[in-house]
């Protein structure tokens, strides 16, 4: 009894922290359609996993020009937002934690705690189908890193 | 042979060897606190048979300690985030959505959370017990005052902390209510545009902030209050009683496996909101809000939700100052008790309002001449009858050598309270527990019948039924003892010195003790099956099980000490 006693909290919290590794290499996942999104739209998604502690955020910032960023400030890892105002004059935040905010084009730091840039989330876009995949995510950024946006593969035909 | 396995399986020394580690632990823990900057504090073990009531406060504790615990294993995949992709396709991201992977892609995260969703609904109700038996027992008197004004002050932020915390889903519900809280805060502009609004402590820039400082609210200022004002609330000795936080914690934790609580829909800026009734502790007040009828302008949202609330908090608050008479005894006194039970029958009647005909605007007239008219029925009658036994019996009933049948049965209740409460909740818990099966059982049946679930499913749900049921309906032996030694005390004469002379006979609490030990042995079973087969809620049931069986046969191995250590205490 008193084994039990201490086992089934301990086994009900240790499973409760347990998180699977991350997939290796990373699955090429489908995002969404280029014809969903006007030039100047955003689209919240999951990536690598479906898991909603990955966010991704993903721009399309002209007709054939695209970007991607995991949302997540990468000072404390507070979500972070788009405000209306803000959007629009290409930043990403101010992070609701610390106020921190990024550039739209290329995920550097603007302003704030945070100092490193956010992860990108690298695209492949199908030139027939329309299709938007998710490939990559690199992740772990280095301090003061020079920034970059998403790297977006056209393919002919998948 | 019947010896040879007594003396194996001695029950009795197993719990006395458990009696022995908790009296020395809180030996321990009282001489080292003296070193500390608690030094004032010190945990008492209750004597054995004394009112429940009185360490209800240790109990809410109890569930305060059960939400701290349970809140910051949620906090770890929880997002306070309100987001949209604007795109049409996108939708939108919300806290919401994590809260749905806690529930259904976390392992136990289920559990978690209904864990802390029931032990926050066992801690206001545990919080209303105390208050209102410390009242009745005047015990806010002279030299309480501080003590008193602190528990009103916890009883407010008990409730915010709990509006800040069911609104922290973002489902539709949420929303209605983070809505009605932001109608409030603004609601003194009515009355002059100078007057400050203030929603904006809630609001700020929008729907954004307001998850994130209801986060904020919730996570740390909150209960950083609460924590500030239970060092001025602790009293210096501390009550302890094992088995009734065992108790406690099983109830919480049955009630968490047996009605896992629902996640609502998700709310999406822009849809229609249907009208929903807020938790029990709030829906008081959602009623009221409901009562401007065609009166709006004068029930307002700042009269009704507002300055009515606030009244009658600040009342409570200055009852210490307004009744100065040292008498304690409710017998001694009039007036004051019978107005606190004016105040909860009209409480009851507009909680239950609250839930009847939501979204309908109630007529102020008869509202508030129904409430009026039944806190002061209560009021009335409280006060006629307790006069008339007063004066009937000539002095207290409690001190009265030959009482009326009505006051004999007030101080069974009072002194046998906790003998009653026990066996008559482990028999609830049976009963609605069967009650489920069956229901269940019938249903799952009528369902294969018509063809809506497989034979498959059918087993897997009859397997399911059986994992639940057998743990509530162990539960019943527990109860038809603790009810028979009840019993047994009412057709025993009862010894005349002081009511704590009761003593359990030491052979009947063994042979108790032993079907208890059974029952737990095959509780213990369960639990470890059920956490092979991986089934959250069956293992909680289990597990609560458990913790009351085990903490019921520790008290009935209390009951049947000798009386020399009793008197002792």
């Amino acid at each position: 009894m008193m084994a039990v006693g201490i086992l089934a909290p301990a086994i009900t919290l240790v499973s409760y922290l347990y998180r699977d590794p991350l997939p290796s290499p990373l699955p090429k996942t489908k995002i969404s359609n280029v014809s969903q999104l006007n030039v100047g739209d955003t689209l919240v998604f999951f990536y690598p996993t479906s898991d909603n502690q990955y966010r991704s955020i993903l721009f399309r910032l002209g007709n054939t020009s695209w970007t991607a960023y995991n949302y997540q400030c990468t000072h404390l890892g507070c979500p972070l937002r788009l405000l209306p105002d803000e959007y629009p004059l290409g930043f990403i935040g101010p992070c609701p934690c610390h106020g921190s905010m990024f550039n739209v084009k290329d995920g550097t730091v603007h302003r704030g705690p945070a100092l490193s840039p956010l992860p990108v989330v690298d695209l492949e876009i199908g030139q027939t189908s329309g299709d938007i995949y998710a490939v990559d995510l690199v992740g772990t950024p280095t301090i003061h890193g020079p920034g970059r946006g998403s790297i977006v593969k056209f393919v002919a035909s998948e | 042979m019947k010896i040879e396995l007594r003396k194996k399986l001695d029950v009795r020394k197993i719990y006395s060897n458990v009696d022995e580690k908790v009296e020395s632990t809180v030996d321990f823990v009282n001489k080292r606190l003296a070193r500390t900057s608690l030094m004032a504090l010190k945990f008492m073990l209750p004597s054995r048979i004394s009112n429940p009531f009185e360490w209800s406060g240790v109990l809410t504790f109890v569930s305060f300690f059960v939400l701290a615990f349970t809140g910051g294993f949620l906090t770890l995949y929880y997002v306070p985030t309100f987001t949209v992709s604007t795109t049409a396709s996108g939708g939108w991201y919300t806290a919401f959505d994590s809260v749905y992977r806690i529930t259904y892609s976390v392992a136990f995260g289920y559990a978690i959370r209904s864990i802390h969703y029931w032990a926050a609904n066992v801690m206001i109700l545990a919080a209303f017990i105390h208050l209102a038996y410390y009242y009745v027992r005047g015990r806010y008197k002279n030299p309480n005052e501080i003590i008193w004004v602190t528990g009103m002050i916890l009883g407010t932020l008990t409730i915010l902390e709990a509006y800040t915390g069911y609104d922290l889903i973002m489902n539709a519900r949420a929303i209605e209510a983070i809505s009605i809280g932001r109608k409030l805060l603004a609601s003194l502009q009515d009355y002059s545009p100078l007057l400050p609004a203030f929603n904006w402590i809630l609001e700020g820039q929008g729907i954004y902030d307001i998850v994130t400082r209801f986060y904020g609210f919730h996570l740390i200022l909150v209960p950083f209050l609460m924590l500030a004002a239970i060092l001025v609330h602790f009293p210096k000795n501390l009550k302890l009683d094992v088995s009734s936080i065992l108790f406690t914690l099983g109830v919480i934790v049955i009630a968490a496996g047996v009605l896992p609580v629902p996640l609502g829909t998700k709310y999406i800026p822009g849809q229609p909101l249907t009208a929903t009734v807020p938790e029990w502790y709030l829906s008081g007040l959602y009623a009221l809000l409901r009562s401007g009828g065609y009166l709006p302008h004068i029930f307002t949202g700042f009269v009704a939700g507002v300055a009515i609330p606030a009244v009658v908090v600040t009342l409570f608050i200055m009852v210490p100052f307004l009744d100065k008479k040292l008498k304690r005894a409710w017998f001694d006194r009039t007036f004051y008790p019978n107005l606190l039970a004016g105040a909860m029958a009209s409480f009851v009647y507009v909680t239950i309002l609250g839930f009847l005909l939501p979204s309908i605007p109630i007529r102020p007239d008869l509202f508030y001449t129904s409430i009026f008219f039944i806190g002061f029925s209560a009021f009335a009658i409280t006060y006629g009858l307790k006069n008339y036994y007063v004066k009937k019996a000539g002095v207290s009933p409690a001190l009265n050598d030959k009482p009326s049948l009505p006051d004999r049965f007030l101080a069974a209740i009072h002194i046998y309270s906790y003998q009653m409460l026990f066996p008559l909740s482990i028999l609830f818990l049976f009963v609605a527990g069967s009650l489920t099966w069956v229901a269940y059982t019938v249903m799952i049946h009528y369902g294969t019948t018509v063809g809506l679930i497989t034979s498959a499913q059918f087993t897997q749900y009859m397997h399911d039924a059986v994992l639940y049921g057998i743990p509530l309906a162990l539960l019943f032996p527990t109860g038809v003892a603790a009810i028979a030694i009840w019993i047994g005390t009412k057709l025993n004469p009862r010894p005349k010195v002081p009511k704590t002379s009761y003593v359990l006979g030491e052979v009947t609490a063994t042979q108790i003790m032993s079907v208890m030990f059974a029952i737990g042995l095959v509780l213990t079973a369960l639990v470890v099956y059920s956490i092979i087969i991986g089934s959250q809620f069956a293992m909680l049931v289990d597990a609560g099980g458990l913790m009351i069986v085990f903490g019921g046969a520790y008290h009935i191995f209390r009951l049947s000490q000798p009386v020399k250590s009793l008197l002792e205490e």
